[in-house]
């Protein structure tokens, strides 16, 4: 048959090189940009989280309009983990509305302070211990009375706590005698419906540079013009070796963020030496980073976009096999 | 309000199939895959992967409309006796001769054995595609296990 320059079959290979309690990078290697584009999608728009999704007003005499504040509310990132075992509202057929609905309240009473007060997330009360606005501190709330509940979504893992100097999120501000009450629920979606189910602020991948230096070329340099060149890249690319007097590519860890701005390419034509060095992207490296808005841990979204595509190649190969079964059926008749 | 129900781009009408195929009248051994409620995610991803099966003469597909949720793929798998083939074989194995040869009786793997090889070449691309991904789940939770684990 005829030769298969590859096979198809592939096995890639990850290497996590940061992980924190809001930010991941990985590196996924020897595969393709199909497959890391994928993951890239599926990252920012299918993988689930809460949200809150319907707004009763009750009483709303803020200097906001109502649909604007139930937008804001939307907005506000939820601790997602219980999404997971909650159902969409739309494919859910049952009466259990625990199972899609999670309740929360803003109610702020009448204001009585002579100054503007803030009403943030602090302020919404969820009767669900394990959703809670991101960074929820309820003892920071306007009336302070949240305080002693014990929340297990803000106890469980996070990392370090990042206490209660990170405000919450401004919703809206009340003069003296301005109130709220608003009834909310908050559901599971995903971020192909709405941004606010969005898990991440940033998914980006990016090429490896493949740094080629002609050297002899380079030799042809003297001191002052290497050390030029070094100087012209604005991401550190290269390092001059004073020992050896040679310009070398830096630690490959810093030459992963290159920007592909081509700057030591003008530098080298301005020193009438084009071709000094080559630089490629590699075509089977990608380098991730992942930035979570709080919603979930970062590797978890990443665990998770892989479990949903997954399940579409699940999904796919299951009706491949109908549809084939299908056919043979209407062959044997 | 003036805008589709959200449901739409997500739930299956009653009595519309996840995903169809029609052969193709004109061109021998190819077809079309329409998938609902799909976007570039897997088209993308399952052309690439078909490109990849040297069985495979082409492989395209599309977003027919950017608010109809579905995608099109189409395929076209050589068939033993398609010039297509033939003409494959010799650009891979860059031999001029390889275009009058036929081709050696004993080939694994070509989608001819049924009445239905695109479905074949497709099925193979979506198994593919499974265990590669599979594999990096697994291998993702392995590393940030053992990152974790050298950090402390």
């Amino acid at each position: 048959m005829a030769p298969t320059t590859e096979p198809k079959q592939r096995s890639p290979s990850i290497v996590v090189q940061e992980l924190t309690h809001e930010k991941i990078r990985f590196a996924l290697l020897h595969t393709d940009t199909s497959v890391a584009n994928a993951l890239r999608r599926v990252i920012i728009a299918e993988v689930p989280t809460l949200a809150i999704d319907l707004v009763d007003v009750i009483e709303n005499t803020s200097c906001l309009c109502d649909e604007f504040i139930a937008h804001r509310l939307g907005l506000i990132p939820l601790l997602s983990e219980k999404a997971v075992e909650m159902e969409f509202p739309y494919d859910y057929a049952g009466d259990d509305e625990s199972v899609t609905d999670v309740h929360f309240e803003l109610n702020t009473g009448i204001c009585a302070s002579a100054e503007t007060v803030d009403v943030t997330s602090n302020d919404l009360v969820c009767y669900d211990p394990r959703v809670a606005p991101v960074n929820y501190h309820p003892g920071e709330s306007i009336k302070g009375k949240g305080g002693a509940m014990e929340f297990e979504a803000q106890a469980a893992a996070r990392g370090p706590d990042d206490g209660p100097d990170i405000p919450g999120v401004v919703i809206v501000k009340l003069r003296r005698g301005q109130q709220i009450n608003m009834r909310c629920v908050a559901r599971k979606g995903v971020g192909r419906d709405h941004a606010k189910w969005q898990p991440v602020a940033t998914a980006t991948y990016r090429f490896e540079p493949e740094i080629t230096i002609n050297e002899e070329l380079m030799a042809t340099l003297t001191e002052e013009e290497k050390m030029a060149f070094v100087e012209s890249s604005p991401t550190a690319l290269f390092r001059y070796d004073e020992a050896t007097r040679r310009v070398v590519v830096d630690a490959p860890d810093q030459a992963r963020s290159y920007g592909y701005d081509g700057e030591c390419l003008k530098k080298a034509e301005e020193l009438g030496k084009p071709g000094l060095v080559d630089i490629r992207a590699k075509e089977d490296a990608f380098h991730f980073t992942v930035e979570s808005t709080g919603a979930l841990r970062p590797e978890e979204i990443v665990v998770n976009a892989l479990k949903v595509l997954e399940r579409k190649m699940e999904v796919t190969r299951g009706e491949l096999d109908i549809l084939e079964r299908e056919q043979d059926e209407q062959v044997a008749m | 309000m003036n805008q589709p129900s959200r449901a739409e781009k997500f739930v299956l009408p009653d009595g519309v199939r996840k995903l169809t195929f029609t052969r193709d009248t004109k061109v021998a051994n190819a077809g079309t895959f329409v998938v609902q409620k799909e976007d570039h995610t897997l088209g993308n991803a399952v052309r690439m992967q078909l490109h990849r099966d040297p069985e495979v003469v082409f492989s395209g597909y599309q977003v027919p409309h950017p608010s109809d949720n579905r995608i099109v793929i189409k395929v076209r798998a050589a068939s033993a006796q398609s010039l297509g083939f033939l003409f494959l074989s010799a650009v891979r194995t860059r031999d001029p001769l390889a275009l009058t040869a036929r081709p050696p009786p004993s080939r694994p793997q070509v989608h001819t054995t049924k009445n239905s090889s695109p479905m074949q070449a497709m099925t193979e691309a979506v198994d593919c595609l499974r265990t590669e991904i599979t594999d990096i789940s697994q291998k993702f939770v392995d590393e940030v296990d053992s990152f974790r684990a050298n950090q402390q």
